[in-house]
């Protein structure tokens, strides 16, 4: 009898180097250059609309990256987010001015940088028609032994500099030794906060005058983070704490196919490319799902796999869950 | 040892790591340590389980062992009779590699065991991976072990494995098991009704390419053409051969949950895979006699989600539940080899093996669709 089967999965397809970071939703970079050489090698192709982070570390990186977004249509087709980890840097971005297109600052800090960061938007004159028409964000750390400290800051901060769009960032594995009394504290103060933040109904009114939290709501956000000896990790927290575990060698792989990967360095990759939102273990239903709070990094340390989300996180995310605002990520 | 004890509900327990084979695919590192035959009669007579397993390496290296907590199970006073019998009948089922079947066949049959042998199939394929510790080939006493088994009546099953060397000889395989399933039922009903369990399975670590899963696509076609122009059988047979040994389902190991795996110093693992290999130590849970020994919480935790969200499986291309929507399960689902082989995730199930999954997967309904319709019911 005749039976001629036409394959349609192929092993040799299961990883290519080109373009290997835009399978993923936000892509960081090392550094400047690492995102050069990303679009230099192809691993990186430009034009996917993906959303870009790249850290801004000294004035050079600032104006070459400055040169880049002013002579190309870069910002036309992805959205990118430099990250600037220094206050008196992002001082002197202001003071230099920066090209009015498209594109993001997040400011990320401490608790301490959040202080003299109240400073800096004295700073900006040659930049108000940038400020006018984009998002300068802070991104910070809330853990265990900062979060009243941090939560009353960032008031403070929107209060007297209107500074208002938050990345908040939790660290799971230390909110999670918190003892039950103490959980009381920090619900009280997430709620401190979220009664400052941009909700609907008579508030409405106030759209554009409240603070707006990094939001995600139907996935996970699938980041990868670009080292620049071309390893590939969840994101940078996992790169500073633990190397040897990155995802996946692409340079070791380069000119590789599937078939030519490793079996476990093909399946250490492919569980994280794979992942879909079906296989999201989270302990509850939150009335609020925010996938820029899904920790892929965290969730591996804490509960040995990506799938399985902290117990903590969800539990914020519920705390949250009469937010119906927030900024999008793009 | 002391403190407190720690009951595990149905325990592998590893009797020995010894083994006198050296097959060429295992996993296990040979210690040749073995069990202390006091200590684990004082683990039955403290009645820390209800079901107790006992493999190996080897676990026939250590019979009178065996035979020991045997009489120590029916000893057990204060103990109702279908615990007692829960207990005996599953310490009695043993995978062995067939090798001293020969010399304890007497004891075998006296006690009631139910072996499962281990047998890759036909002889030069079989002695392709299992060999003797100083390299001898072995399948001639394996095969030994079968006759005798069924010449004196001792409940045996017979299970290998396929690994990539041995893809292309899937076709003898086949042909081997079903003469020796006709051999063990006596009858040709019987042997289908046989096929339908596990007769092997597919080696989850091995580096598969395109040019395998072309073989094994190449190999189930010849095997279902042969099983349509089977002369042995009616039509009817032959479909029901077909639906039987193809169509066979698994299921998700619960290891890690109410089956954990112990080893001769009676630390507990999720399972006996990550109880015998080379870095076990980081998959230790702790020891039974003592309970403030214990660590890693969260790997056997993670193993209890697993058994309860088995919809989470996933691995590459996979869409809705596609595993469970197979036409078989050669692709067995194990959360400690999904561990290992992606270095840490038990729901991620290796992409070149899932790869191979799922082409043969859509083979298999295309072939049933040619050799073996199903018949559509007209609605009027």
């Amino acid at each position: 009898m005749m039976f001629q089967f036409q394959r349609t999965q192929f092993i040799k397809d299961l990883f290519k180097a080109k373009g290997v970071l835009n399978t993923f939703d936000t892509i960081e970079f090392e550094n400047v250059q690492t995102f050069i050489d990303s679009m230099m090698k192809e691993t990186f192709y430009a034009k996917t609309g993906k959303t870009l982070e790249i850290p801004i570390y000294n004035l050079k990186d600032f104006d070459d990256t400055q040169k880049l977004i002013k002579e190309t249509d870069m910002t036309n087709y992805n959205y990118i987010t430099f990250l600037v980890r220094d206050c008196e840097l992002l001082k002197n971005m202001f003071n230099k001015g920066l090209v009015n297109k498209k594109y993001g600052i997040c400011l990320v800090c401490n608790i301490d940088d959040i202080k003299f960061s109240i400073n800096i938007l004295n700073e900006h004159k040659n930049s108000v028609e940038w400020m006018s028409n984009n998002v300068l964000s802070i991104r910070t750390l809330i853990d265990k032994n900062n979060y009243s400290h941090i939560l009353n800051h960032l008031i403070k901060l929107f209060n007297q500099k209107r500074f208002r769009f938050f990345d908040l960032k939790f660290d799971y594995e230390s909110l999670s030794q918190l003892k039950v009394k103490e959980f009381e504290k920090f619900e009280f103060w997430i709620n401190q906060f979220i009664s400052w933040v941009h909700s609907s109904g008579d508030r409405n009114k106030l759209k554009n005058e409240q603070i707006e939290v990094k939001y995600k709501f139907d996935s996970p956000n699938k980041r990868i983070f670009i080292s620049s000896d071309n390893k590939l990790y969840y994101n940078k927290q996992h790169f500073d704490e633990s190397k040897e575990t990155f995802l996946i060698d692409v340079e070791k792989y380069y000119l590789s196919n599937g078939e030519q990967v490793a079996n476990k360095d093909l399946n250490r990759f492919r569980q994280y490319l794979d992942f879909n939102n079906r296989t999201l273990g989270l302990p509850f239903q939150p009335k609020r799902f925010n996938g820029e709070w899904i920790d892929f990094y965290q969730n591996e340390k804490i509960n040995k796999a990506i799938n399985d989300v902290p117990l903590i996180c969800v539990i914020i995310m519920n705390w949250f869950s009469e937010l119906n605002g927030g900024f999008v990520a793009r | 040892m002391q403190g407190e004890s720690f009951s595990i509900a149905v325990p592998d327990i590893m009797f020995t790591d010894s083994c006198n084979f050296r097959c060429k695919y295992c996993f296990e590192k040979k210690n040749m340590h073995t069990l202390e035959t006091e200590k684990i009669k004082q683990y039955i007579r403290d009645r820390l389980c209800l079901e107790i397993y006992i493999f190996g390496g080897e676990p026939l290296l250590v019979m009178d062992t065996l035979i020991e907590i045997l009489d120590e199970i029916d000893n057990i006073k204060d103990i109702s009779e279908d615990r007692k019998l829960l207990l005996l009948h599953s310490a009695k089922k043993i995978t062995t590699n067939g090798s001293l079947v020969k010399k304890y066949k007497n004891k075998l049959k006296k006690y009631g065991f139910e072996l499962q042998i281990s047998c890759d199939g036909p002889k030069d394929i079989h002695n392709e991976n299992r060999v003797y510790a100083d390299g001898r080939p072995t399948y001639d006493d394996v095969f030994e072990a079968l006759t005798i088994c069924k010449k004196k009546k001792i409940d045996w099953s017979v299970h290998g494995v396929v690994g990539k060397k041995t893809i292309k000889n899937i076709f003898d395989i086949f042909q081997w098991f079903w003469n020796i399933e006709k051999i063990r039922a006596q009858n040709i009903d019987g042997a289908i009704n046989n096929m339908g369990n596990n007769e092997f399975q597919i080696i989850f670590e091995e580096d598969y390419d395109d040019a395998d899963v072309d073989e094994i696509i190449r190999q189930f076609h010849k095997i279902t053409e042969w099983i349509y122009n089977c002369k042995e059988l009616t039509k009817e047979q032959c479909k029901k051969l077909f639906n039987k040994w193809l169509e066979r389902k698994g299921g998700i190991c619960g290891v890690g949950t109410g089956l954990m795996a112990i080893d001769y110093k009676f630390d507990i693992y999720p399972c006996h895979r990550l109880a015998a290999v080379e870095d076990k130590e980081k998959y230790k849970l702790g020891n039974v006699y003592d309970i403030d020994s214990f660590k890693n919480y969260n790997l056997y935790n993670l193993y209890f989600h697993v058994a309860k969200r088995d919809y989470m499986q996933y691995s590459a291309y996979t869409v809705n539940n596609a595993f469970n929507d197979s036409i078989h399960n050669w692709f067995n689902w194990c959360p400690s080899t999904n561990i290992q082989e992606s270095k840490g995730n038990p729901y991620y199930i290796s992409a070149k093996y899932s790869i191979m999954h799922n082409e043969l997967n859509q083979a298999l309904k295309e072939l049933k669709e040619i050799y073996f319709p199903e018949v559509k019911r007209q609605k009027w």
